[in-house]
């Protein structure tokens, strides 16, 4: 699922590792009931700090996506309907938002785009 | 939250210069710090020197607590140490090194070094002169770890490793570190590796120790900064500028301790902020030694 | 920890102990030997055998020496190897440290220390010793064992200094001990063994390797 965390990105590695488990979340590859990796193991899998993962988890659990339960681990939470199909948008606008920037910075237009999007969504739904 | 490793005023001289100047290293307790610097930054006699292998010339060192060199017997006691050149017996197999070593601390956990071993695939009976440096280097590893010591001083301990053997050398670290609140305390120069893994990073160069920061902050802190209008001549800046160049109709600045807000003392003379960049580790680490080589005027 | 650093330095200084065992255990067989048969022999026979007994009884100090030599450096051969890095790095105090392998090392002593009993032992009990003529295997095995002991000691303070110096030492009394093996082994006549001169130029002061001096006979008068 993960693991491609890239630490020369400017975006911190918590956060990161947060977003991978939300989209793992949304997408429902993450059942809600299931349970994280725990720390020790996803740090030392990710070879990152497991303070870094603690970060992520405790991310997650202010956000509401995951819930600590004492001892046993951190578990995925039960999202209704709304609020997984809101996780989705924010994940969508996201990708569109980065689509965005990406293109301002490359020169390309809206129409572009727009013409882009056209012909590759005839493409996937052919 | 007290600090494992507390150096003040250290200097060190091997000859005419002086190796290591005025050093003043603070790790604190529980984090993974990141030692990093050039070849021949004096990484090595600064270890050297916490572990009282060395004298130094003046300074004061106290790690966990205790003064060295008085108490180093104590303090090794609790310290799993790495060194740069594989130092064990080469005669010994396997099997008799590990005994060997267990037999001088008391907490050995000879499961977890069995444990190890196996996860590493080393061989019991096989000469250490007959080992593969990976192996060696996992080896080294296993021993340390297999101390559960609460602190781990560890002195390039992937160099020279294929990328396979690294993981997994990395990975048996920072399982360990999960575990507990040991502080590891690793020098290395390859900046990727400490990037993902240390919370704290402490720069050498040519003895000095040029910055000392939470990683992130470190990280954070340095920008590539496109500006318009800059002036030529600089006063005082509320960061730190650590490369300035010119093309054409801009600059491009390279500055250490940024933050947003800082953009205002641009306006207030006159520049105007084209674009804020991102450096990652190793961009910020070159332009940081690029400087206090050269230092900016 | 001693038994660990015992079998570190066995498994170090195995060839060099076994050797020496073995060069204990022959050299009162050979001093039993060498003089021919005892049979039957008239006065003046018996002296010179006894004459020629000695003579290869000056080779048992030049083995103390030998013994204390190669223990002495071989306890500190593998650190100095590795530049002490791991000595050091052990939690364990200098001196204690130096106490465990110098009580290591005197441990592997008690090889050729006994070797030398047993083949003294048996060389005694293989010939027919004329009236007169007693043994004194237990007092030669004992003076043997300090003497060896001695020379660990000095030899092993030496190899904390320098590995270079302990091998210019090594190198001259190995060539001195051969030199006297040879000249015995050919029967030279009338020449004073190359080892006991050296002694005698080193132990001319009174002090600990005086111990190595004088007559070491297994077989007096």
């Amino acid at each position: 699922m993960f693991r491609q965390i890239d630490p020369r990105s400017s975006i911190p590695l918590y956060v990161q590792i947060a977003d991978r488990i939300r989209i793992a979340v949304a997408t429902g590859e993450m059942p809600p009931g299931g349970a994280l990796p725990s720390v020790r193991h996803l740090a030392s899998e990710l070879r990152v700090n497991p303070a870094t993962v603690v970060q992520a988890y405790r991310e997650l659990e202010e956000v509401g996506v995951v819930e600590s339960r004492q001892g046993a681990g951190t578990f995925v939470r039960e999202l209704g309907q709304p609020k997984r199909e809101a996780e989705r948008q924010r994940l969508a606008r996201r990708l569109v938002r980065q689509l965005l920037q990406e293109a301002a910075a490359l020169g390309v237009t809206r129409e572009d785009l727009e013409q882009a999007l056209r012909v590759e969504m005839k493409v996937k739904l052919a | 939250m007290s600090n494992a490793i507390e150096t003040f005023d250290l200097c060190y001289r091997a000859g005419k210069h002086f190796e290591i100047r005025d050093l003043g290293l603070k790790v604190r307790e529980g984090s993974i710090y990141g030692f990093l610097g050039p070849n021949g930054s004096g990484k090595t006699t600064t270890i050297r020197l916490l572990l009282g292998m060395l004298k130094p010339v003046r300074g004061t060192i106290t790690v966990l607590g205790r003064k060295v060199p008085e108490e180093m017997a104590r303090i090794m006691a609790q310290t799993g140490y790495v060194p740069e050149r594989p130092h064990l017996y080469p005669y010994l197999t396997l099997e008799q090194a590990v005994r060997y070593h267990a037999a001088f601390y008391e907490g050995f956990d000879m499961a977890y070094a069995g444990e190890m071993r196996r996860t590493f695939g080393l061989p019991l009976d096989q000469k250490l002169s007959h080992l593969s440096k990976g192996e060696m280097g996992k080896l080294h590893m296993l021993l340390v770890l297999a101390q559960r010591p609460k602190l781990l001083v560890l002195d390039e301990p992937t160099d020279g490793l294929d990328p396979v053997v690294r993981r997994d050398v990395l990975s048996a670290l920072l399982d360990f570190c999960s575990q507990g609140s040991a502080t590891v305390f690793i020098s290395s120069h390859l900046v990727h590796e400490l990037e993902r893994i240390c919370d704290w990073v402490g720069v050498l160069d040519n003895g000095k120790l040029v910055v000392e920061l939470p990683m992130q902050s470190f990280k954070n802190g340095i920008k590539r900064i496109r500006l318009s209008g800059a002036p030529s001549l600089v006063g005082d800046t509320p960061f730190v500028v650590l490369q300035r160049e010119t093309t054409g109709t801009e600059q491009v600045w390279v500055v250490r301790g940024w933050q947003p807000p800082m953009a205002q003392w641009f306006e207030g003379v006159g520049a105007a902020v084209k674009e804020v960049m991102d450096l990652d580790l190793e961009e910020g680490f070159v332009e940081l030694l690029r400087s206090s080589r050269a230092p900016v005027s | 920890m001693y038994r660990q650093v015992l079998k570190a330095q066995w498994l170090a200084a195995r060839l060099p102990v076994v050797l020496l065992a073995l060069l204990g255990f022959a050299l009162p067989l050979l001093i039993v030997t060498y003089g021919g048969s005892l049979e039957n022999a008239p006065s003046d026979r018996v002296a010179q055998w006894l004459y020629a007994a000695e003579k290869i009884g000056t080779l048992i100090p030049g083995l103390a020496l030998l013994v204390g030599l190669l223990l002495g450096i071989g306890a500190w051969a593998p650190d100095h190897a590795g530049k002490h890095v791991y000595a050091l790095s052990l939690p364990v105090p200098r001196s204690m440290y130096v106490l465990l392998r110098f009580a290591a090392g005197g441990t592997l002593l008690a090889a050729p220390v006994v070797a030398l009993g047993l083949g003294s032992l048996l060389a005694v009990e293989a010939i027919k010793l004329p009236v007169g003529v007693h043994a004194y295997p237990l007092q030669l095995t004992i003076r043997f064992a300090l003497a060896a002991l001695v020379c660990y000691a000095i030899f092993f303070s030496i190899s904390i200094a320098t590995k270079r110096a302990a091998l210019v030492v090594l190198a001259l009394i190995c060539g001195a001990f051969l030199a006297d093996l040879v000249l015995a082994v050919l029967s030279v006549s009338g020449s004073a063994s190359v080892t006991t001169t050296a002694f005698y130029l080193l132990t001319n002061w009174p002090g600990p390797l005086s111990i190595l001096m004088g007559r070491w006979a297994l077989f007096d008068v």
